[in-house]
């Protein structure tokens, strides 16, 4: 069992991950901005990140994607965006693994595993 | 007593032949010329002497009456008659000469006037070259003109005119004759409906000279800014070679000038009826490669300025299609995530159903269903996006092999993961193909990825690269995966296809765009349990693409 944080700005979505997730066996953090994701980072201290790039207005998923990198440079990060188009942002290489959001969460499961074992 | 002549002229040399004659009279004399060495032609005589002469007036003064002096009369006028003959031969040649230069210098006004209606660079060219051998005109045989390059580094063959041998020069001189045209009906017929001009087009489209090749004929004559006749190639330094290229012993080389600046040069030459090439159409042809120079030069002009206008409308058009291509891109991103966002909560939570309860008696197969029908839609949705963000390749010459190598590579791991051996069958020897290198290898990995979810329990793939019966060049991957259905076949490169894609591939429908930007094809051919084969066809070598 490990412990997720999954930041996200889609209400159902977080519900949707949470329940996933947490029938993998694993405990998910939920946060819907990265102000949020910041808080449980230092209180969590979480084991792998599932971050999504479109937040809210104040702060978006590459610059709290700079911050988690500077706070634990080795914590696996991806991440799980509708867009496809940032993965030539040199900003997103900053993460393990870059998914393009799908209501088949296959990718997503099967690359979080994969994290977690190299780690 | 009445002085004669010599007396007159006090020319009282002894040996003069007259003198001694006192009947003779010196303005009838066959001598012409006094001993004393003075010409003294008749009419020059009569025109200077004689007429002031007190003798000659007074002879013929006695004329009327008296038969000497008649007679003298009648000797007189003959004479005068015979010089007069003779006066009017001459007057008679340099009239029909006149006559020639009149015409010549019509023909040139009209070359003038047909050069001022126009500035296509072709077109003027043609204009000049016939003025050259038209038969109203300077009437050479065959004429080419070379121009110098834009960058001034040579000097290349652009244009000729002429019959390619005796028969064609008879057909033509043939038709003229049946139906005559003028000289201007024939510079303004467009190059390119100009019958004829074969030969001599591919023997100047041979000609071209670095002009740091100071030996050349062709670059010492531009040099030296004035025509060159040359009546015997095999004794005239330089000019053995382009005499042995057009197969004649002379020519003439007339540079064109100006403004001092060196535009090119006319070679003309009478390799048909091998006449010899006169001074006077050097003359002729030194004043019309004057005249014509500067025509040529604005026509260049107005053509690098065309070529200006069309490259900066090309940019403005690339400009504002990438600023169209930018907002659209905008847009489709903003729809994406709206439209993505829900999908992925609906998707999502069915496939959750379906992991909860797989087995559903009820709602097992309503939910399946469901969770198909999202997968296509994201598929839609990706493809959509993909095609929006397409931009047009920017070409390199790159090795397929390298590309195909490269792609292989990538997926080694995964291959080797899902137990499929790869062959590789890539023929050697192929030249370079013009790619985008971001874009095409997405093109083959996207057909890898595919083959690779079609055989999840292993299989054989195989890539091989040839050049097919008309020098293209094919890539085919195939693989033993179970195929696609036939009815589903034609289907296979249209967005709304399904493809079950892991990570950031590009579907079909993109890379049938992206192989059709490259001005090839892509085919897919299967069989129901006995897998796919795809066939990518590109043109191989050559030029960039325009």
């Amino acid at each position: 069992m490990s412990k997720l944080l999954v930041v996200d700005d889609d209400q159902n979505l977080r519900l949707l991950y949470q329940k996933e997730l947490e029938a993998m066996g694993h405990q998910i953090t939920a946060a819907a901005s990265a102000q949020e994701a910041r808080n449980c980072f230092a209180a969590q201290k979480p084991e792998l990140v599932v971050l999504d790039l479109k937040l809210t207005a104040e702060e978006g998923g590459l610059e709290a994607l700079r911050w988690m990198r500077d706070f634990d440079p080795k914590i696996p990060i991806i991440i799980n965006t509708a867009y496809p188009a940032y993965k030539a942002d040199f900003s997103s290489w900053l993460a393990d693994a870059y998914i393009v959001k799908s209501g088949n969460l296959e990718e997503l499961k099967t690359t979080i595993e994969k994290l977690l074992n190299k780690n | 007593m009445t002085k004669k002549c010599w007396e007159e002229l006090q020319c009282l040399r002894e040996e003069c032949p007259v003198k001694k004659n006192r009947e003779d009279y010196c303005w009838l004399s066959e001598s012409r010329i006094c001993v004393d060495g003075q010409t003294r032609d008749i009419r020059e005589r009569l025109h200077q002497c004689c007429r002031d002469c007190p003798h000659f007036q007074k002879t013929l003064e006695r004329s009327t009456g008296r038969r000497l002096t008649d007679q003298v009369m009648a000797e007189t006028v003959l004479k005068l008659l015979e010089e007069l003959g003779g006066f009017h031969a001459e007057l008679t040649a340099s009239n029909r000469q006149l006559s020639q230069k009149m015409r010549e210098l019509a023909i040139l006004n009209e070359a003038t006037k047909a050069l001022q209606t126009t500035l296509d660079l072709e077109q003027v060219l043609h204009i000049v070259l016939t003025g050259v051998t038209a038969a109203q005109a300077l009437s050479l045989n065959r004429a080419f003109l070379l121009l110098v390059d834009g960058d001034r580094r040579s000097l290349t063959g652009k244009m000729a005119v002429g019959p390619g041998g005796a028969e064609e020069a008879f057909n033509i001189w043939n038709d003229l004759q049946k139906s005559p045209r003028s000289f201007l009906e024939m510079a303004l017929t467009p190059y390119r409906q100009v019958q004829g001009n074969v030969l001599v087009t591919q023997l100047v489209k041979k000609l071209s000279v670095p002009l740091s090749d100071q030996q050349n004929i062709l670059v010492q004559t531009m040099n030296a800014k004035k025509p060159l006749l040359v009546h015997d190639a095999s004794i005239t330094p330089g000019a053995a070679e382009l005499a042995g290229l057009l197969k004649v012993n002379s020519f003439i080389l007339a540079p064109l000038v100006a403004e001092q600046e060196t535009l090119g040069i006319i070679l003309a030459d009478n390799a048909v009826t091998r006449m010899p090439i006169r001074s006077d159409d050097v003359t002729l042809l030194e004043i019309f490669a004057g005249q014509v120079s500067a025509f040529i030069r604005n026509a260049r002009l107005y053509q690098s300025l065309k070529d200006k206008v069309k490259e900066l409308q090309h940019s403005q058009e690339k400009l504002l299609k990438a600023e169209r291509m930018a907002a659209v891109g905008e847009m489709a991103a903003v729809l994406a995530h709206e439209i993505r966002t829900p999908m992925v909560s609906i998707g999502g939570f069915v496939n959750s159903m379906i992991r909860e309860r797989p087995d559903d008696p009820k709602f097992g197969q309503q939910l399946r269903i469901i969770s198909s029908e999202i997968d296509r839609l994201e598929g839609v949705l990706t493809d959509t996006l993909e095609l929006s963000r397409f931009r047009e390749p920017e070409l390199v010459s790159e090795s397929i092999n390298d590309i195909a190598g490269r792609c292989l590579g990538v997926l080694r791991s995964e291959f080797d993961r899902q137990n499929i051996t790869v062959e590789a069958d890539l023929a050697e020897g192929l030249a370079p193909v013009w790619i985008d290198r971001h874009q095409f290898p997405q093109v083959l990995l996207n057909i890898l990825k595919n083959a690779l979810h079609a055989m999840p329990l292993g299989g054989h793939l195989s890539v091989r690269t040839w050049l097919d019966a008309r020098q293209d060049l094919v890539i085919s991957i195939s693989d033993t995966g179970p195929g696609i259905k036939h009815q589903d076949l034609e289907h296979v490169f249209e967005p709304k296809f399904t493809t079950k894609r892991y990570g950031l591939g590009i579907g079909l429908a993109v890379s049938k765009k992206i192989v059709e930007s490259h001005r090839g094809s892509i085919t897919v051919s299967s069989a129901e349990g006995r897998g796919t084969m795809f066939e990518i066809r590109l043109p191989s070598g050559g030029q960039a693409p325009a």
